[in-house]
């Protein structure tokens, strides 16, 4: 069997050039190994692919082992060669061409598909950088910078603007009001903190007095005229010194600055004052100045100094012996008695100061108002002169009329020129004199009453002329008490807070006071005791000067009268 | 020139900026007197915010620096060593200025992008520090490319070889050459392996195969063992040298976006606080 195997390579321009060779033997090998008569070099194909051989009158290929053909395009392992077939062993195409003269065949063998160049082939498998790879640093970064700005620039504002918006958005667990709020509200505020514009009502400025004022309209201002809270506080804003979202704590200021950048040097600052300088509690705080009134308006107090001790005193009109009152089991009303100090000062619902000390609740069981206790345990009313008149009258003209036997009461003649109720109709006469005779005995009590016996215990008493009666007839006056609600009403004092103490650990000497003028307020050296300035100083309180005085002073003229009024002078 | 690392650049002048910078806002910070307290409205607050801000724009900017060949502003290890420390003082500045409160805002969204931009930024200090004397060690005279080469020039060599060799030792070959990958997806880069390397599959194979062969053959297969061997031997070093450059640049897939989301955050924090004020 002749065979002619026609090698067919493709030049530069893609030209078909053939080399042919002839060969002869019973069969062929067809495989990559050097053996092979039709040797194909290529590893895809195997060492001994097929075989070709004559059968069965043809000449045919054959696959060796697991190899595989395609013969005319479909897998076969086997193949008759004909003029015109083609078989693909591996990347080979082998043409089987009309056989010349002295052959039996001839095939024409061709590479149909070289192996890819292999530095190439590597390059475009591998990946060698990250940047190779899915991984970007341009998608993240604008998908996160567009998200983040359409979360917390766009929606809010849209928020802020759109009410049917915000409707929308409150069901978020963060709302974009919420997303911008920089720390929590004061709990005052936050009923309406939801919606940022309800304090902040203009966008990029700042919140103005008058969205605060709109609520707190009747706050009252520092200074006693409008003229010079505008001239001392003109251009100071409300936030100045309320700060909110910084929770509750926050909401007012709280260090020394708040008082001290005027009140340090206010005699410099303001020469009219009568306050003293002042800064720090611990260090420049001046000696307490008492408020004392005197008179005669409910409104005429003094300030002054409590190391003065001649001029400290009060001039209350109330006659009062701490001490006495204060010994071990004095006689009372019902007995033996020891009094305390919450006897008579009972604190108020708020426990921070006290119920006024009254006559019908704390006095009056032991300073009965008895004008004939020997006879009876009637007392005179407490507060009127004329009730009281008017008591001592009714009884005594009751005991004659009535012809009541009381052995005690001297009615000397009346009591026999009357006629007993029952023994028939007294004249007018007899009435008369009986009644001048009531009042006679009345007035005599009286001056008994009030100015030796009961009234001057306590009471200043005395006689005034009366104009429409008699020459020389008078009648009493009992002048009218006017007992400090508070000597430090400049301060808060909370007694409540300081209820672990002992009265008399800050109101020492009350316990030795004889009179009524001494004033048992502690001395700021007591209350240093406990309390520090601002610098925290070991086992003491820091406090700054809101923790006694307020900014706002009750009475002044509200802070809404400021908007109106020019800015301060430099 | 002597070689210099960023940290130690310009004997630390860098680190000394950084640390005055650092004590200056934590002493102002102590000191400070504000009416309300810390936070970030105070005088001081806003002076640190703005210092902050002004600090972050200008650290972004160096992204734009670091691919400005042609500039002469200092040199690039500078600019870097300036990046690092200042970045670094950022964290106090910023923690103070927000006078360490924190909530579910803007404000705190931005502090904790910063502070993970930052944080990712130390990993790239430690990558910068560390991996480029690896690639260097592990690449030596070569380059990825050289090595790349190297490798395909083996394999070529390999299959002329197994061309005469049986068709197990032949596929193994043709695999190896056809299937083995260098790198890959991020995380094939990162771990520096290949589970079913072609390459080390045929090491192995060709190990089995060749006891069988005999004269001739078994000869043809020792070369091509070597050979095989040798190229294992490259493929590892390609891939140690893509894994240590993957770690080299990991950061920064998280470093540059989360910079540019801060930007934005940034500015949302400032519009929302002047918007509000």
């Amino acid at each position: 069997m002749k065979l002619l195997i026609v090698m067919v390579t493709r030049n530069r321009k893609g030209k078909a050039v053939r080399t042919a060779r002839m060969i002869e033997g019973d069969s062929f090998a067809v495989g990559r190994g050097t053996q092979c008569a039709v040797y194909l070099p290529d590893p895809r194909v195997a060492l001994e692919h097929a075989t070709i051989y004559r059968g069965d009158g043809a000449i045919r290929l054959m696959a060796v082992g697991a190899a595989t053909l395609l013969v005319d395009g479909r897998p076969d392992p086997e193949a008759t060669l004909v003029p015109g077939s083609l078989v693909e062993v591996g990347p080979y195409a082998l043409t089987v061409e009309a056989p010349p003269t002295g052959a039996d065949l001839a095939l024409a063998v061709e590479l149909l598909r070289p192996l890819p160049d292999d530095l190439a082939e590597i390059k475009s498998r591998s990946r060698l950088s990250l940047a190779a790879t899915w991984l970007s640093k341009r998608v993240p970064a604008w998908t996160l910078a567009i998200l983040l700005l359409l979360l917390f620039v766009a929606l809010p504002i849209i928020n802020a603007s759109m009410p049917t918006m915000r409707a929308m958005t409150a069901r978020l667990p963060v709302t974009p009001d919420q997303s911008w709020s920089p720390g929590p509200l004061a709990s005052g505020h936050e009923g309406f903190g939801h919606d940022c514009s309800k304090c902040h009502e203009l966008p990029f400025v700042r919140v103005l007095d008058r969205t605060c004022l709109g609520c707190h309209q009747k706050i009252p201002g520092h200074a006693p005229t409008s003229a010079l809270e505008a001239d001392l506080f003109g251009g100071t804003r409300c936030a100045s010194c309320h700060a909110d979202h910084k929770g509750d704590d926050g909401l007012v200021r709280a260090d020394v600055g708040l008082c001290a950048d005027c009140h340090r040097d206010l005699k410099r600052r303001f020469p009219e004052t009568k306050l003293a300088n002042a800064s720090d509690f611990a260090k420049a705080h001046p000696e307490f100045k008492l408020t004392l009134w005197r008179g005669p308006g409910d409104n005429d107090n003094v300030r002054i100094a409590q190391e003065d001790k001649a001029n400290a005193v009060e001039k209350s009109h109330l006659k009062f012996p701490h001490d006495v009152h204060l010994k071990q089991s004095i006689r009372g009303g019902k007995g033996r008695v020891t009094l305390t100090c919450r006897s008579c000062h009972a604190p108020d619902a708020s426990g921070r100061a006290f119920e006024p000390v009254v006559m019908k609740t704390h006095c009056i069981e032991c300073h009965t108002l008895e004008f004939e206790p020997a006879v009876t345990t009637r007392q005179v009313p407490h507060g009127s002169v004329d009730d009281v008149m008017t008591t001592m009258q009714e009884f005594y003209a009751s005991i004659v009329l009535n012809a009541v036997p009381v052995d005690r009461v001297d009615t000397g003649e009346i009591r026999r020129a009357i006629p007993n109720p029952a023994t028939g109709p007294i004249t007018d006469d007899q009435r008369q004199r009986a009644l001048a005779f009531a009042k006679g005995k009345a007035e005599k009590v009286a001056q008994d009453l009030f100015e030796a016996r009961v009234c001057i215990v306590c009471h200043e008493v005395v006689r005034t002329p009366v104009a429409t009666g008699k020459p020389g007839s008078f009648t009493f006056d009992v002048t009218k008490v006017h007992p400090a609600a508070s000597f430090l009403p400049k301060s808060r004092f909370d007694h409540d807070k300081h209820r672990t103490y002992e009265c008399k650990e800050c109101h020492e000497s009350v316990v030795t006071s004889k009179t009524s003028a001494d004033v048992a307020i502690p001395p700021i050296a007591t209350c240093r005791k406990c309390h520090a300035g601002a610098a925290p100083e070991p086992n003491k309180v820091d406090s700054t000067c809101i923790a006694c005085h307020g900014f706002h002073l009750p009475g002044h003229p509200p802070m809404g009268t400021r908007a109106v009024l020019p800015v301060r002078r430099s | 020139m002597r070689h210099q690392s960023l940290l130690a650049y310009a004997r630390y002048r860098w680190a000394k900026i950084a640390v005055v910078v650092v004590g200056a806002a934590i002493a102002a910070y102590a000191f400070d007197r504000s009416p309300h307290g810390h936070y970030g409205g105070s005088p001081l607050g806003y002076t640190l915010g703005t210092i902050g801000a002004l600090l972050i724009v200008w650290l972004t900017w160096f992204g734009v620096r670091k691919r400005r060949y042609s500039s002469t502003s200092s040199t690039l290890l500078g600019w870097l060593s300036a990046h690092v420390y200042l970045g670094v003082s950022l964290i106090v500045i910023a923690t103070l200025h927000a006078a360490f409160e924190v909530g579910w805002n803007v404000h705190t969204l931005t502090y904790v992008l910063m502070l993970a931009v930052i944080l990712s930024g130390f990993y790239g200090v430690y990558a910068y520090l560390r991996y480029p004397s690896g690639i260097t060690d592990v690449l030596g005279d070569d380059t990825q490319e050289s090595l790349l080469l190297k490798i395909s020039d083996l394999d070529r060599q390999m299959r002329a070889l197994a061309l005469s060799l049986p068709d197990a030792v032949n596929k193994l070959v043709l695999a190896s050459a056809q299937e083995t990958r260098i790198g890959g997806g991020f995380r094939a880069q990162l771990s520096g392996r290949d589970r079913n390397c072609p390459t080390t599959a045929a090491v192995t194979g060709l190990q089995a195969v060749g006891r069988t062969l005999r004269g001739h053959e078994a000869r043809i297969s020792q070369q091509l063992y070597a050979l095989m061997v040798r190229k294992q031997e490259l493929v590892g070093r390609a891939r140690r040298a893509v894994k240590l450059k993957a770690r080299l640049d990991i950061w920064l897939y998280i470093h540059v976006p989360l910079t540019i989301a801060l930007l934005a955050a940034l500015g949302a924090h400032i519009v929302s606080v002047f918007y509000y004020w």
